[in-house]
């Protein structure tokens, strides 16, 4: 109980440090599937109080989230573009995309029965807002994180130690890695007229390095925090980017949000079990839904549909399911034949960033097609990029070394000094070459 | 439980001191993005911390940023048989002046001039506060100024200049050499060749005053009130040009009154191009102007005051 009351007050006190006014929509939308839990319990109307609370949550989201772009996309086709009327300019409340999902998560459990509904309000209110999480994720499965809020957790020193030891490994790649990649991604995306084509193939390929190290790092902090407090969040990554096609690395990439979708949208709508035009409109769906969730902007739509149409032809010709294992399983190095597929693979997911990355569709064509210009590679002026390679081989290298393992900080040498070394040398390297200006973490707008 | 807080202690302490003898081994190597250590500047600030030793029971103090130490000329004062010194340097902000007023102990003076300047309450203080770890001597009264900054540049330069500075015999020989044709003149001031300067628009804007600035500026009111050294609150002229460009700087003024006596005292005869090198600061023919204007207007009037 008092665990729970500590964790709830936290993760208000967290939120409502940046905006007090929007804990009243938090608190709202925990409030409403709290009830929607009770009420699907009695039995009831189980499918109707379900679907409200499902509309009512979504609806909270659109209004914040979506309406401006519904509204300005509808003034762009019937009034010239002048919605000026139209527009609310309501700010974004942070993490908003996540605990909505979050607690719709637990309606549709405690409907489908995986989850029995909760009568007890503190921790399923600690469940919604838990703070490591909130904001950035992972989304968490009520089957899988509130039975965690039920019980007393107890201390443990091994969970502990290897959480801290994630949280550090986190903070290496946000505040080395991405965010001295968004130096020179941020410069050649403000006038990508300006260089020439390698320059902004190199700024692509640490756009997508950079976005990586953003939200994983993100996630490897809030996991590794969780870990203190005796909760396991799910893993978020695991080695993307070795995966050796794009249906690996969707298994691999933002995995909770994916699970999300698969668990509440695919499987509901016939997943792969469907005739063969029913599976390409699943196909789409999902990848659109996952787009749009990013954000309510043309460019989140594209991403979306350049990753359904990459998955297509593995999903129809069966070969969706063709990387279970982890790449290299039994050796040291990838065959010349995976690493080509590593290669592949990362290439057009990297194409895929350009779309995401851009304020507008047009934008990103054009982009792409400064890509193949001819030009020189420059690295564009004003930023310290000393630690850039070092740092992104680095990170490369531990994550392929510890690939195999629950987390890509996982595996230490047993002798505590050396791990202590290690663990001071990274400290350093962050102290001494972190960004010092605000470097916030990109899917915080999300 | 006890063993997990018993290992987080002994790692912070072992790490953090790994960490500062890291920064120490490589901080000059250029290669370290957060170590920016640099000696010796435009206003001698290293220079003028040393010499106040050689000096005692003056006067008049100023203190401020680039408007001090190229405003007043002791050698003006001392006309008039006024010992001042002049503690002025580059981008002082509120947050140096802090840390600078501990040489009051040393200096004595009758007075302080606080210079204060709508730029100054404005900026973040990072850059003076890297600069200032630098050139003086390493005290505790500059931990609460490093940690006040809130930035690793700061936190990183200012491990490796204590460390630096207090065992490196390049320190203590270092000879401060003019440039730019700035010219050390003694007592803090910092004399330039005479200049002109052609006014050109300033773009209007607002004075964003900052709350730590304020705050900065409250306790450096304090520590002289605590120590009963009367102080007054001066802003310096600037062109016609850039004062016009200032949208708010009555809401300044009226900021400043609340700190103490505060003058701002525009005079006439200063011409942007004949007085002033640059868009802020006076050239020596403006300065020659201007400290016997402000001698007789001000100084004179508030040293009669004090013992």
């Amino acid at each position: 109980m008092w665990q729970n009351v500590f964790v709830l007050l936290a993760s208000y006190l967290f939120y409502g440090w940046w905006d007090w006014r929007f804990l009243i929509l938090i608190a709202l939308t925990s409030a409403l599937s709290y009830a929607s839990g009770l009420l699907i319990e009695r039995g009831r109307r189980r499918k109707t109080v379900m679907w409200s609370n499902i509309v009512l949550n979504l609806a909270i989201l659109g209004v914040f989230k979506y309406y401006d772009f519904f509204a300005q996309s509808f003034a762009n086709v019937f009034l010239d573009g002048n919605a000026d009327n139209l527009l609310l300019k309501l700010v974004l409340p942070v993490g908003i995309s996540f605990y909505t999902f979050q607690a719709l998560s637990y309606s549709i459990d405690v409907y489908r029965g995986t989850v029995g509904a909760t009568h007890n309000i503190v921790a399923f209110f600690a469940y919604v807002s838990f703070f490591p999480q909130l904001v950035a994720g992972p989304i968490e499965q009520a089957s899988s994180l509130l039975p965690q809020f039920e019980k007393t957790r107890t201390f443990d020193y091994k969970v502990a130690v290897d959480g801290l030891r994630q949280m550090l490994w986190g903070l290496f790649k946000k505040m080395i890695v991405a965010d001295t990649c968004a130096l020179y991604v941020d410069r050649v995306y403000a006038m990508p007229d300006a260089y020439g084509g390698p320059t902004l193939v190199m700024a692509a390929v640490l756009f997508a390095v950079q976005i990586y190290g953003d939200f994983s790092g993100y996630s490897d902090v809030a996991i590794g925090t969780s870990k203190l407090f005796g909760i396991r969040l799910r893993r978020n990554f695991n080695v993307p980017y070795f995966s050796r096609d794009i249906a690996e690395f969707w298994r691999r990439w933002h995995i909770s949000l994916t699970s999300w979708f698969r668990d509440y949208v695919y499987i509901p709508m016939g997943g792969s079990r469907v005739g063969r035009w029913r599976i390409v409109l699943n196909t789409f769906v999902i990848f659109l839904l996952s787009g749009f969730w990013h954000g309510a902007n043309w460019t989140f739509l594209a991403w979306g549909a350049f990753h359904a149409l990459l998955f297509l032809p593995l999903i129809l010709l069966g070969k969706n399911r063709r990387y279970r294992d982890t790449v290299a399983e039994n050796r040291h190095l990838p065959t010349a034949i995976d690493f080509g597929r590593i290669l592949l693979t990362f290439s057009l997911v990297t194409v895929g960033w350009v779309l995401f990355r851009s304020p507008s569709i047009g934008f990103a064509a054009h982009y792409i097609s400064l890509m193949f210009g001819k030009g020189s590679a420059i690295v564009p002026w004003g930023g310290d990029y000393t630690i850039l390679l070092p740092a992104v081989a680095a990170m490369f290298c531990v994550e392929w070394l510890n690939r195999r393992c629950g987390h890509e900080f996982e595996r230490q040498c047993r002798y505590m000094v050396v791990r202590w070394l290690g663990y001071s040398a990274i400290i350093f390297v962050i102290v001494a070459w972190m960004q010092t200006n605000e470097m916030p973490f990109i899917y915080f707008q999300f | 439980m006890k063993r997990f807080i018993l290992h987080i202690a002994l790692f912070l302490l072992s790490s953090s001191l790994a960490t500062a003898l890291l920064l120490w081994s490589f901080g000059g190597t250029g290669h370290l993005r957060n170590v920016t250590y640099t000696l010796g500047g435009a206003d001698f600030l290293y220079t003028k911390a040393r010499e106040v030793r050689e000096h005692s029971g003056m006067d008049v103090l100023f203190l401020g940023s680039s408007h001090a130490y190229r405003t007043f000329d002791p050698r003006i004062f001392d006309r008039y048989g006024i010992n001042t010194f002049n503690l002025g340097s580059s981008n002082q902000s509120l947050l140096q002046t802090e840390v600078l007023l501990g040489m009051i102990d040393t200096l004595k003076p009758r007075l302080v001039v606080l210079e204060v300047h709508p730029d100054i309450v404005a900026i973040d203080g990072v850059e003076a506060s890297i600069y200032q770890v630098c050139n003086v001597e390493p005290s505790w009264r500059m931990v609460p100024m490093v940690l006040r900054t809130k930035n690793m540049k700061v936190y990183c330069t200012a491990v490796y200049a204590l460390l630096h500075n207090s065992f490196s015999s390049s320190f203590k020989h270092f000879t401060e050499s003019e440039s730019g044709g700035n010219r050390y003149a003694g007592r803090g001031f910092v004399e330039r060749d005479v200049e002109h300067f052609t006014p050109t628009p300033v773009p209007a804007d607002t004075i964003r005053m900052r709350g730590d600035q304020l705050s900065a500026l409250r306790r450096c009111v304090s520590i002289l009130r605590k120590r009963e050294v009367p102080y007054i609150l001066l802003e310096v002229p600037d062109t016609k040009v850039q004062t016009a460009a200032y949208i708010n700087l009555g809401e300044f003024h009226t900021t400043m009154k609340q700190y103490g006596d505060f003058y701002y005292i525009p005079m006439d005869e200063l011409d942007d191009s004949l007085h002033f090198y640059d868009v802020t600061h006076l050239n020596q023919d403006g300065v020659a102007l201007y400290d016997e204007f402000i001698y007789d207007t001000l100084i004179k009037k508030a040293l009669k005051g004090v013992r």
